[in-house]
């Protein structure tokens, strides 16, 4: 693999995570999440080892602590909605800085915030150490539907493209709108969206064809990329310390 | 010398009446670098997608190495023909240029290290090995052109068509295509509107215009001819005059 990369979620390097095969990867991180989910809610002390754990992948990452805390922000718009469960509320209030709040809102609170930066945290890890390609081949040998990772690749593929196309629209209608209100533009884009459709849509056709002609009979052939090192017993080691942490809360609840 | 790809006869009528073509007659010979040349409209890429039956002809043949186009004949018929579209953003639709010169290979339905071995030797014949894990989108003009030019090549075809491989390429770009051109070695048919490229990489040109063959002969001969260029819509750049170069 080259040194340029494929999307800006992804952060250089060649750490033992980032040589793991994207597959062991994958299913780490719907392990981890199973484990960070199955958790009670109550259990405090279970989510800070769960934090421990995901701090040992991070660090085998070599991933720098700002770049990881940037990338966690993503959440902050789901999360927003979980503070304003202790002000609506039922049951039981107890008096914080002279602010009314309810009990089990606070605790639900906890519960979404404690469990989605645990489970962002672990998404970040992988988006980080793997590519985009990699993610896709890593869930076609997982036997994922070859059809939905192929939509998948497609999607990341063309993402680009039509992006491109549209600020190349956005340019022309600019060079020719001059210094008139952003209101303009926004009407002149929403106008524009029916064209780039159409665009988007001949595209389809004629990459349709592109592939008819390379011998597609609609199936996508499987991935024959370069594999990685598995390392399952490393990789399950990390799994089932999130799960020893978990069924160890369940037990004691 | 060999007959390789023979077209008979040719004819396609869109649904809403235009008339691509219009019965097209010629035949490559094996090893022979011709230009497909004509004015926008003229049918050219209809041309192409006929010729393996992604446009399917009303009339007419097109026969490849003795193999005859028909559904049953398409897999045998597109891995013979490899078509470079003209946009490589159309050409190369996976995720990585590996993958995309690993597809058509992987449709044969070759075993994984045959895939392996035609991928990294298609990637060489166009120096792109350095590339291989690279995203499409991430490539210059020139690098994805050859990129386009692999994803063929690793089918082993018998002749490629290219759809005017020189839209978008700088100077540079455009000489180092011609460069690769001349070393891939297998027959060629290059559609283009770049009458100098044609001049310097093919000996014989065939003039399309209107769906029906208007000229068939030696490229030097052909833009020379003031009458035909005009009546074709075809024209030199400013300043070129075919009989001072030598042609191939």
């Amino acid at each position: 693999m080259s040194g340029v990369h494929a999307h800006a979620l992804h952060y250089h390097g060649h750490s033992p995570v980032h040589r793991l095969a994207p597959e062991v990867k994958i299913v780490a991180l719907f392990t981890f999440v199973a484990a960070v989910i199955a958790t009670p809610t109550q259990a405090v002390w279970a989510f800070g080892v769960l934090a421990g754990v995901l701090a040992v992948a991070v660090g085998l990452a070599e991933l720098p602590v700002g770049f990881f805390l940037k990338r966690l922000s993503i959440e902050i718009p789901f999360v927003i909605f979980a503070l304003a469960m202790p002000f609506v509320g039922q049951g039981p209030h107890v008096e914080v800085g002279g602010m009314s709040l309810s009990v089990p809102g606070l605790w639900g609170t906890w519960n979404v915030l404690a469990k989605a930066t645990l489970s962002v945290g672990a998404s970040v890890v992988l988006s980080a150490t793997t590519e985009v390609a990699d993610i896709l081949a890593g869930f076609d040998r997982l036997r994922a539907p070859r059809l939905l990772t192929a939509i998948s690749g497609f999607m990341v593929r063309y993402l680009e493209v039509v992006a491109a196309e549209l600020g190349r629209v956005r340019t022309a209608i600019a060079a020719r709108l001059g210094d008139r209100p952003r209101r303009r533009e926004a009407a002149t884009l929403a106008s524009v969206s029916g064209t780039m459709f159409i665009r988007a849509y001949e595209r389809g056709e004629r990459i349709h064809q592109a592939m008819l002609a390379r011998g597609y009979t609609g199936v996508m052939p499987a991935a024959a990329a370069p594999r990685l090192p598995v390392r399952w017993t490393a990789a399950v080691s990390w799994m089932a310390a999130a799960w020893v942490v978990a069924v160890a809360a369940i037990l004691t609840a | 010398m060999n007959v390789l790809l023979e077209v008979e006869d040719l004819a396609y009528t869109y649904p809403d009446g235009t008339e691509a073509l219009r019965g097209v007659t010629f035949s490559v010979a094996e090893g022979e670098r011709v230009a497909l040349l004509g004015p926008n409209g003229a049918g050219k890429t209809t041309l192409l997608l006929a010729l393996i039956g992604i446009v399917r002809a009303q009339r007419g043949e097109v026969r490849v190495g003795g193999v005859s186009l028909s559904p049953e004949t398409y897999p045998e018929v597109r891995r013979r023909i490899g078509i470079v579209f003209q946009d490589p953003d159309d050409q190369l639709f996976m995720p990585t240029v590996w993958r995309d010169v690993a597809f058509g290979p992987a449709n044969l339905g070759l075993p994984d290290e045959e895939v392996e071995a035609r991928t990294r030797e298609a990637l060489a014949a166009v120096d792109m090995d350095e590339q291989a894990g690279r995203a499409p989108h991430h490539l210059s003009g020139g690098e994805a052109r050859r990129a386009a030019i692999a994803t063929v090549l690793s089918m082993r075809p018998d002749v490629i068509v290219l759809d005017e491989p020189t839209s978008n390429l700088d100077p540079v770009g455009r000489r180092e295509l011609a460069r690769l051109l001349t070393t891939v070695g297998t027959t060629q048919i290059v559609v283009t509107h770049d009458l100098p490229f044609a001049l310097q990489l093919c000996p014989r040109s065939i003039v399309l215009n209107a769906g029906r063959v208007a000229a068939d002969g030696p490229t030097p001969r052909l833009l020379s001819d003031t009458d035909l260029m005009a009546a074709n819509r075809l024209e030199l750049p400013y300043g070129f005059d075919p009989g001072t170069i030598a042609g191939r």
